[in-house]
């Protein structure tokens, strides 16, 4: 549906070059979902301005169907106006001198569509805003002010919808509310769409598939689940979700299973494939682990326990987050509240192997 | 290696193309009305005879002025003048800006308006208007007091350096209360809580944090004061040149318009090159100020009440103090002007003499066919200039907003640029234009005066449509875009209606300041070209016949008054829209 091949945007920044992306290439299907998930900075913006047209890369190209968008090379370029997409910004952008109705017909009195008005009465009722049509757009709430941002790019039908951090004004309650109504929605309609965001917890709620970006590149694309249990590369497992890292000494292959030399003692991996690396880092969430007080109640396991003590502890509300000291390493761990393990205690822990992963260790540029 | 081949390719440029004809249209528009003059001005100060296809160019004039005991006396006078006026509107300007936003003063809301109202009375109605009450021959003030007293002779004379400066700076307190008082009403409470918090006492938090963040305010106010007074022509032309005290403008003026020969161009520019230099410094150290008091006072939108000090007992005396400042600025001169449009001969007011009041000093003075013209001329220069400005504004701002940092640069540089030329030196200089380069024949027609005003009042024009498109949040626009709105369609549906009351500003300001400015318009005045500040001045100074200059002074003051209160709202709607608008983004 959406092709976009090395993208590269420079921006000039008070005379210095900033390069803002650099070679991104993606490709999005029908009806999907997709999200560009990465810190502040990273060029997930920009990436997505370009495909709408608010921004012009100096290389690349971006298809959408059958139509190219932009193109370095054949020097074509579909000004915004002209692309049939639509966008949700993150100030929801409500134009302050029009009521809601007049925010939402805008786009179909620019396309001079007829019968308008069945039509924004339909969009503003499916975004749960029925009722509210003649009220000035101002003096709605910021939820209900990025229904009606929604309800404008939904309203005259387009190929690609795009968000840009639209959830990130709201507060959390809402945010979390407003996330799940926005996935039905989006499958309901079966729009395709691109979204932006630097909180993962949205981005792996929302998505079909996510790319991770760090400095300009994606460094890794997959549906959320492989994103957030088998991450590909340190980025990635150290942005989505917290992690654990323990730096590998030697790596010793066994069919199925790597046995890992690290600081702690031998990590046996699970799911050791010809790709995984000879040298780098095991990776496990803090969820994963578990922990026992006694000797007895690890006896079943024959490998990847460690003794350790309690360092420190935090009441989370739905979580009690441990630091483990296990030797020279502290793991942070995360298990529900449980009556016994108090800060200083003596307890064993437990590497589950089918989730520890083990990723090659930081290139030169971080990933 | 990539990375390197990405940079060293030529950018792309197909994308911008019809930005890039409009901005260079425009920039080419705007180089031709503020550079030409400019240079041309410059120039003639090097040419014999001031002309610029004389051959040959020649320092004389600059030796000439330069080793002229004149011409220091002359740069005494105009300092003297000068600062003695800056301090005293500067003085009342934060006086009255503290007493109304950060005090218990009674009344404020209707002081607020009542001190912005002298506004409409130009300089040179406000000399006039103290002419009659102050000065030694005609003066009533001093015609009662001598009466009253017993005087030998009148206690006051406004034809003299202290009543230039004492005229000026109540004509000028507005425009530095305006200025300041921003600063006073926007500075967020919080800074101050914050401070005595970190445990500073009042007059440490007054030091450390209310002082240096009223100074950008203060000095953008004295900047602009002190760049107005230097130049400005209206009261010392009125007061000074009667009693032969000369400044900068009045000399300028007196030079341009000799009364045997041709004028002194040459020397005229000589003269004005000096002083254009401290202009711009001033003008550009104010544009400076203003941006940073426009990043002190943050509008968070929060609707606070910043702490208001108790005045106690004394808010009385207070508000009498400044019920006296508009005694003096606005109600006595007026008064005194409209006594004399109702007398048939100009004599001190007193109750008997009431039974001669008649408008047939207005009748009269309406029927003159140089007076129905002066109208007509001044309604057509009026409508244009406010309508070009307002418009050329919008243009020049939305292109600052959306173009790359050169264009942007130039754009608002020369947008600004006509905020040092003095009105005087530009009516000068556009003389030399048209007289020099003829192929728009518009010498001796209003439109000369249009273009005289559009030039000037755009960097008015241009400030204030600058702030309301930086106020508007690019996503605004951007959501039009994605809707399928062209530019220009965005432009129309969404920036238009935005920045509106800003565009109203504009129109209003224009539109007042055009029909009374004088400098330029007695500059460029011929037979044809008259409008009513110039015939007012015609009356006054050359013809004597104070009671029709008085006549057509009230009307126009009172068309001014009904402009400024319009005005006023429209800024304050503005802003409540603006901070309304802020706060729903930020949510």
């Amino acid at each position: 549906m959406l092709r976009v091949e090395g993208l590269w945007k420079t921006y000039t920044v008070e005379g210095s070059k900033v390069q803002a992306v650099k070679g991104v290439s993606f490709a999005v299907e029908r009806g999907e979902f997709f999200t560009l998930l990465g810190p502040s900075g990273c060029g997930k913006s920009t990436t997505l301005r370009c495909v709408a047209g608010l921004e012009v890369p100096e290389e690349g190209e971006i298809i959408l169907g059958e139509r190219v968008l932009f193109s370095s090379r054949r020097r074509e370029q579909v000004p915004t106006h002209q692309r049939n997409l639509s966008m949700v910004f993150q100030s929801y952008a409500i134009w302050p001198h029009m009521s809601v109705y007049d925010n939402v017909e805008f786009p179909l009195k620019i396309k001079r569509v007829p019968k308008r008005k069945e039509k924004v009465l339909q969009t503003l009722e499916l975004v749960g805003l029925k009722g509210l049509e003649n009220r000035p757009a101002t003096t709605l709430s910021g939820g209900q002010q990025q229904r009606v941002a929604i309800a404008r790019a939904i309203v005259k039908g387009v190929d690609l919808l795009l968000f840009d951090e639209p959830l990130s004004n709201l507060d959390s309650k809402l945010r979390v509310q407003m996330r799940s109504e926005l996935r039905q929605l989006q499958k309901k309609l079966g729009i395709t769409s691109i979204y932006v965001t630097h909180d993962q917890e949205e981005a792996l709620v929302l998505s079909d598939r996510v790319a991770v970006m760090n400095n300009g590149v994606i460094v890794e694309v997959g549906q959320c689940q492989d994103v957030y249990l088998l991450p590909k590369n340190l980025f990635t497992a150290n942005f989505v979700g917290q992690s654990n890292m323990l730096p590998s000494q030697k790596v010793t292959r066994e069919g199925a299973i790597a046995r890992v030399e690290t600081a702690i003692g031998e990590i046996v991996v699970n799911g050791n494939d010809k790709q995984s690396p000879a040298q780098g880092v095991v990776m496990i969430r803090p969820e994963h682990v578990s922990m026992f007080s006694t000797k007895e109640e690890i006896a079943s396991y024959n490998s990847n326990v460690f003794p350790g003590t309690i360092v420190s502890e935090t009441f989370t509300g739905k979580l009690m987050e441990y630091s483990v000291q296990v030797g020279a390493q502290t793991l942070e761990i995360q298990i529900p509240l449980q009556r016994g393990f108090r800060k200083g205690a003596r307890v064993y822990i437990h590497l589950p192997p089918d989730r520890c992963i083990l990723l090659p260790a930081a290139g030169p540029d971080g990933l | 290696m990539r990375v390197a081949a990405r940079l060293s390719s030529a950018p792309l440029s197909f994308h911008l193309g019809e930005m890039h004809i409009f901005a260079g249209a425009v920039l080419i528009i705007l180089g031709y009305l503020v550079l030409i003059p400019l240079i041309l001005l410059i120039l003639s100060g090097f040419k014999e005879t001031g002309f610029l296809f004389d051959p040959g160019f020649t320092l004389e004039h600059f030796i000439r002025i330069y080793t002229d005991r004149q011409t220091w006396e002359l740069i005494q006078y105009t300092l003297i003048f000068a600062t003695g006026s800056t301090s005293i509107s500067l003085g009342l300007g934060i006086l009255f800006a503290w007493l109304t936003e950060r005090t218990n003063l009674p009344l404020r809301s209707v002081v607020r308006v009542a001190l912005v109202l002298p506004i409409a009375i130009p300089g040179v109605l406000l000399a006039m208007g103290w002419v009659l009450l102050a000065s030694p021959r005609i003066g009533m003030m001093n015609h009662y007091l001598m009466e009253i007293l017993d005087l030998k002779s009148p206690p006051f004379n406004i034809f003299s350096l202290p009543g230039m400066i004492f005229a000026q700076g109540l004509s000028l307190t507005p425009t530095a209360f305006l200025i300041v008082s921003p600063s006073f009403k926007r500075m967020d409470p919080l800074l101050e809580e914050a401070a005595s918090i970190a445990g500073a006492n009042l007059l440490k938090t007054l030091r450390y944090v209310v002082f240096p963040l009223l100074l950008p305010g203060i000095f953008a106010a004295a900047a602009y004061v002190f760049l107005v007074t230097l130049v400005v022509f209206d009261i010392p032309g009125t007061l000074g040149i009667p009693a032969r005290i000369f400044v900068f403008s009045s000399e300028i003026y007196w030079s341009a318009r000799p009364t045997m020969g041709l004028p002194e161009y040459g020397r005229i520019g000589a003269l004005s090159t000096v002083f254009l230099f401290t202009t711009l410094v001033l003008a550009f150290f104010y544009n400076h100020m203003t941006r940073r008091a426009g990043q002190f006072t943050t509008v968070t939108g929060k609707g606070y009440r910043p702490k208001l000090i108790d005045l106690g007992k004394w808010k009385y005396l207070w508000l009498a103090a400044i019920l006296l400042y508009l005694t003096l600025a606005l109600v006595l001169p007026f008064l005194s002007l409209l006594w004399t449009s109702l007398i048939p001969y100009f004599q001190p007011f007193s109750v008997e003499k009431l039974r001669l009041i008649s408008f047939a000093s207005y009748s009269s003075t309406l029927g003159f066919p140089k007076v129905r013209l002066a109208l007509t001329n001044t309604l057509v220069v009026v409508a244009v200039s406010s309508t070009v400005v307002a418009v050329f504004s919008t243009l020049i701002s939305w292109l600052i907003a959306h173009s790359e940092s050169y264009t942007r640069r130039a754009l608002d540089f020369l947008s600004f640029l006509p905020m040092s030329i003095p009105h005087l030196m530009l009516g000068l200089a556009l003389i030399y234009v048209y007289l020099t380069v003829p192929f728009l024949p518009v010498y001796g027609t209003v439109w000369i005066l249009v273009i005289a005003f559009v030039t000037t009042y755009l960097a008015f024009g241009t400030r204030t449509t600058n702030a309301a498109m930086f106020q508007l949040h690019k996503e605004l626009e951007e959501a039009a875009q994605v809707s399928g709105a062209s530019r220009l369609r965005t432009f129309r549906s969404i920036v238009i209606p935005l920045i509106l009351p800003a565009l109203l500003n504009v129109f209003i300001w224009v539109a007042a300041h055009s029909m009374r400015e004088l400098s330029a318009a007695l500059m460029l005045r011929t037979s044809r070209s008259v409008v009513i500040s110039t015939v007012i001045w015609g009356f006054w100074a050359e013809d004597s016949e104070m009671n029709r200059a008085a006549a057509l002074g009230v009307i126009m003051i009172v068309i001014l008054l009904i402009l400024t209160v319009i005005g006023f709202f429209v800024v304050e709607s503005g802003q409540t829209l603006r901070i309304f608008r802020r706060k729903r983004l930020n949510r």
